[in-house]
């Protein structure tokens, strides 16, 4: 019984000394950089630290610190750090043209025009210079490479080579798949008939593009509307798949960067944008993560094909902000899917 | 500092524990909950209103949810139940073999995050899982015997997740039930099946029930195995279904989220409600006991037993950690696995090349730590003042139980919401701190759940002893009270250090530079397409648990079996 009570004691010793170590370290650490901006983002992990690795070289005593997540977690984040009226974020650099008009219209936007946009097709910049693209992801149909390469073609999703066969995110639950949803519906190839024939055709429904490649890789189903960076990096890791770009052109979202109004370090949030843009931070990201870069003067990297062979599908960025609520409701109402 | 709340002779009319348990639960839970429930009735812009409860309360995909997530849920906790509590009454109850590994291979199921465990589950039973693919080869076509996606699968996938926590619980009573009253029973010629359904099962109940309720709520609150599993079959619950209305992103939607996140409050209540009344019914006290626990002799079936519960740890729980440790071996998902595509370099670059390894290990240790010493101290002073029926306390568990009920995304979000514009001058937002509070808060319900179990089974006669006796509070607490309730503590301080060492949820929306957690990094990975690595963190976490608890063995802990 003494030995069971000395031990007893002694764990909630340790425990309370390690409940109070935080302090300590938190203490330690803390001092301060020069500068220092803070970015939300929900750029992979390792893009991210590279990205910062290559504005630091150029700003050495420039502190960023980040807060990294999926594109929805940062946004919920963000509007609710907004709506306590202590905004954390200098830098925002997440989900897609639409989804960032509405954080302008919401006058959360710092405008800022930087000397970078030169070189960037003004379609994927914002007039009123709010927020700039700084890739591009097209969605197309991404296959196991095991089975059949379809035809490059969307209708090739709704025939009956490939009944049961198909898995897709849901709109519901992934800001691009809203995305695509909008800009599909609306082109006369495609329209609300083409996700009606998704739906006759069996389509599986998943929450995001990660689930798509992993089902596509495992063969699980074997063909999938996923992003093409996606498919590009698992083929480069040696997953069985690949990618097809249907002719009739590709939902392309950009991945906007964006300054928070209100930044606390306004000049700093700045050179970041631009170091971002800049022709030296494009290269960096389409060497290091096998983007797509936005601008016209950099090579996209291996696997991709030439910019001017694929056919972009943008959409107004200001109406698609305004549908897609209703398109998503339509789509769960199609679907029989709780909205 | 807990404990000796209620001596008749106590000076001050409120016990300085309960003062600490309601300042710190007042901030950890009540105050981001109310922040939270605020969030959904006053839409800025529109100011005070009730739109947002009239739009969720006509549209009928709420109720449709709401039938859904009750039908899971339930059956979810029927099947953790029914295996939990067999277990533990073979390991603690019989004689059979292979007591230690049974437990601890529950506990490492218990250390893979919902979410991986999820993955592993798809791949062993998937349409292109292990299973079906070894049926596809017997049959010599492609046949699909079982597919995991869809109301079955979820069910089935939910009730096996949350088994260690009934299982836990229901351990810790089976080891306190004294000898001496089944050997009485035995000697007057009872049945076995007597004995176990009239004795020694309704003086566990407590126990049983608190596991039941631990894992009816937990399966309430999960969020990626719907998403997962249910989610490709159509089949949508609230916490998905909350998620869906997260993304939405505009202020009427927040205000519907909170609400829907107070249905799922309300059910958990009413969960727990339904809890007390029911072991309120069955009054079964006695005295503690310190002695080996009574056991059936079950003869040579005690084999076929014991192979028959290790075959189903292998299928339900190991497979998946199996199928995990293969993938975690594949240079790339989807490869097919040979001794000639097999690496081991995922494991190198967790180990060697990412930065955030090491740094996330010690946050998670010092907060599941932090989170387990907290809770525990809590669950003590609330614990026995809801077995002794105190009114205040009963009020205090059954809040408590709502953080670890409700999504952890939710969660993450009411305490960004409380801190970001604090009512208090505490600047803690974007620390530790926060995360901490947080962890407090989701778990809490864990530690009081088990430990009220305990209080429930123990006869008052003796702390009332030490009490006459003239032992001061801390004395007492310490010479009789924790040695009394040894074996619900562990289980306790277990339970809610493992679920917070790889905690996901609630870390994904609160860390901050230099802060990530193991859930954080391995969340990260995954979303980032590196599944491989994903897994091997994983796994590496896993296995580093494992060790130490193969040490914790070895130094004795009663969990094990003796």
């Amino acid at each position: 019984m003494y030995r069971a009570t000395v031990k007893a004691t002694l764990l909630l010793t340790l425990s309370v000394a390690l409940l109070a170590m935080p302090v300590l370290v938190d203490g330690a650490f803390s001092q301060e950089a020069l500068g220092s901006i803070t970015l939300y983002t929900s750029q992979p992990q390792d893009d991210v630290s590279k990205l910062i690795s290559g504005f630091k070289a150029k700003h050495p005593n420039v502190e960023v610190k980040v807060f990294r997540s999926g594109t929805e977690e940062v946004i919920s984040r963000f509007l609710m750090e907004v709506q306590g009226g202590s905004l954390q974020a200098d830098v925002l650099f997440v989900a897609d043209a639409p989804t960032l008009e509405r954080l302008k219209e919401r006058n959360l936007l710092e405008p800022y025009a930087s000397p970078e946009i030169e070189a960037i097709d003004p379609t994927f910049v914002d007039s009123d210079h709010t927020y700039t693209g700084t890739k591009l992801i097209a969605t197309g149909i991404v296959y196991n490479t095991e089975g059949k390469r379809p035809d490059p073609s969307w209708r090739f999703l709704i025939s009956p080579e490939a009944k049961d066969k198909v898995v897709m995110p849901s709109p519901l639950y992934s800001g691009a798949a809203a995305f695509n949803l909008s800009v599909l519906t609306r082109e006369s190839f495609a329209g609300w008939e083409f996700y009606r024939g998704l739906k006759d055709n069996g389509v599986q429904i998943v929450r995001g593009n990660g689930d798509v490649k992993k089902m596509t890789a495992s063969g699980e189903r074997p063909y999938g509307m996923l992003v093409n960076f996606e498919a590009l990096k698992a083929k480069k890791a040696g997953s069985p798949v690949d990618f097809v770009y249907p002719t009739e052109g590709l939902p392309v979202i950009t991945e906007p960067v964006a300054i928070a109004k209100g930044a606390k370090n306004l000049e700093l949030a700045k050179r970041f944008v631009d170091f971002v843009l800049s022709k030296e931070g494009q290269e960096l990201a389409a060497e290091t993560a096998s983007y797509m870069p936005i601008r016209r003067d950099v090579t996209p990297p291996e696997g991709y094909p030439r910019f001017s062979e694929i056919k972009f599908l943008q959409g107004d960025p200001k109406l698609l902000s305004q549908v897609r609520e209703e398109d998503k409701r339509k789509f769960a109402q199609l679907f029989g899917l709780p909205q | 500092m807990p404990s000796s709340s209620d001596s008749p002779n106590s000076p001050s009319p409120i016990p300085i524990s309960t003062a600490v348990v309601c300042g710190v639960l007042a901030l950890a839970t009540a105050y981001p909950l109310l922040r939270l429930l605020l969030g959904g009735f006053f839409v800025p812009g529109e100011g005070l209103t009730l739109g947002p409860l009239m739009e969720v309360a006509k549209n009928p995909s709420t109720w449709m949810v709401l039938k859904n997530t009750f039908v899971v849920s339930l059956a979810a906790t029927a099947i953790s139940i029914v295996i939990g509590t067999s277990g533990a009454l073979l390991v603690v109850k019989s004689d059979i073999p292979f007591k230690g590994a049974i437990t601890a291979a529950t506990l490492l199921f218990l250390l893979l995050p919902p979410y991986v465990q999820a993955l592993g589950w798809l791949q062993l039973w998937g349409p292109v899982g292990w299973f079906n693919r070894l049926a596809s080869l017997i049959a010599g076509k492609r046949v699909v015997v079982w597919n995991a996606y869809g109301l079955d699968g979820t069910i089935a996938l939910l009730g096996i997740l949350h088994y260690p926590v009934v299982y836990l619980s229901t351990m810790a009573a089976l080891r306190n039930i004294p000898p001496e009253v089944e050997e009485v029973a035995a000697t007057f010629g009872f049945k076995r099946w007597r004995i176990l359904s009239r004795i020694t099962i309704p003086l566990a109940a407590p126990g049983i029930a608190a596991g039941g309720v631990l894992a009816f709520v937990g399966s309430l609150g999960n969020f990626g195995v719907p998403a997962l599993v249910a989610l490709p079959s159509g089949l949508i619950v609230l916490s998905t279904y909350i998620f869906q209305q997260v993304v939405g992103f505009t202020e009427v939607s927040f205000a519907k989220v909170t609400i829907l996140a107070s249905l799922g409050a309300i059910v958990a209540v009413g969960g727990l409600y339904f809890q007390h009344r029911l072991i309120r019914k069955a009054h079964y006290r006695t005295p503690s006991s310190a002695k080996e626990p009574y056991r059936f002799a079950i003869g040579r079936t005690r084999f076929i037993l014991s192979a028959t519960v290790l075959i189903f740890l292998g299928c339900a729980a190991l497979g998946p950690i199996a199928a995990l440790i293969l993938t975690s071996l594949l240079p790339a998902y989807g490869v097919k696995l040979s001794l000639s595509t097999a690496t081991l370099k995922n494991y190198a670059f967790v180990l060697f090349g990412l930065n955030e390894t090491w740094r996330a290990t010690f946050n998670s240790l010092v907060l599941a730590a932090g989170a387990a010493a907290a809770t525990i101290a809590l669950g003590f002073v609330v614990a026995r003042g809801v077995a002794r029926r105190k009114g205040i306390f009963l009020w205090i568990d059954r809040v408590g139980s709502i953080p670890y009920a409700i999504p952890g995304t939710v969660f993450a979000l009411a305490m960004i919401l409380s801190w970001v514009d604090p009512w208090l001058p505490l600047h803690i937002y974007g620390t530790r701190w926060v995360m901490l509070l947080a962890y407090v808060a989701r778990f809490f319900t864990i530690a009081t759940r088990t430990l009220a179990a305990g209080f429930l089974q123990l006869d008052p006669s003796y702390e009332e002893a030490a009490q006459v006796v003239g032992l001061k509070p801390i004395r007492k607490f310490v010479r009789i009270t924790l040695p009394l309730l040894r074996s619900h503590w562990q289980a306790a301080v277990l339970l809610v250090f493992v679920t917070a060492l790889t905690e996901l949820t609630v870390s994904g929306l609160l860390w901050t530079s230099g802060n990530e957690t193991i859930g954080v990094t391995v969340y990260n990975l995954e979303a980032a397409g590196y599944t491989t690595y994903s897994t091997a963190f994983s796994v590496l976490v896993t296995l580093l648990f494992g060790f130490a608890l193969f040490l914790l063995r070895r130094y004795g802990t009663s969990l094990f079996g003796r």
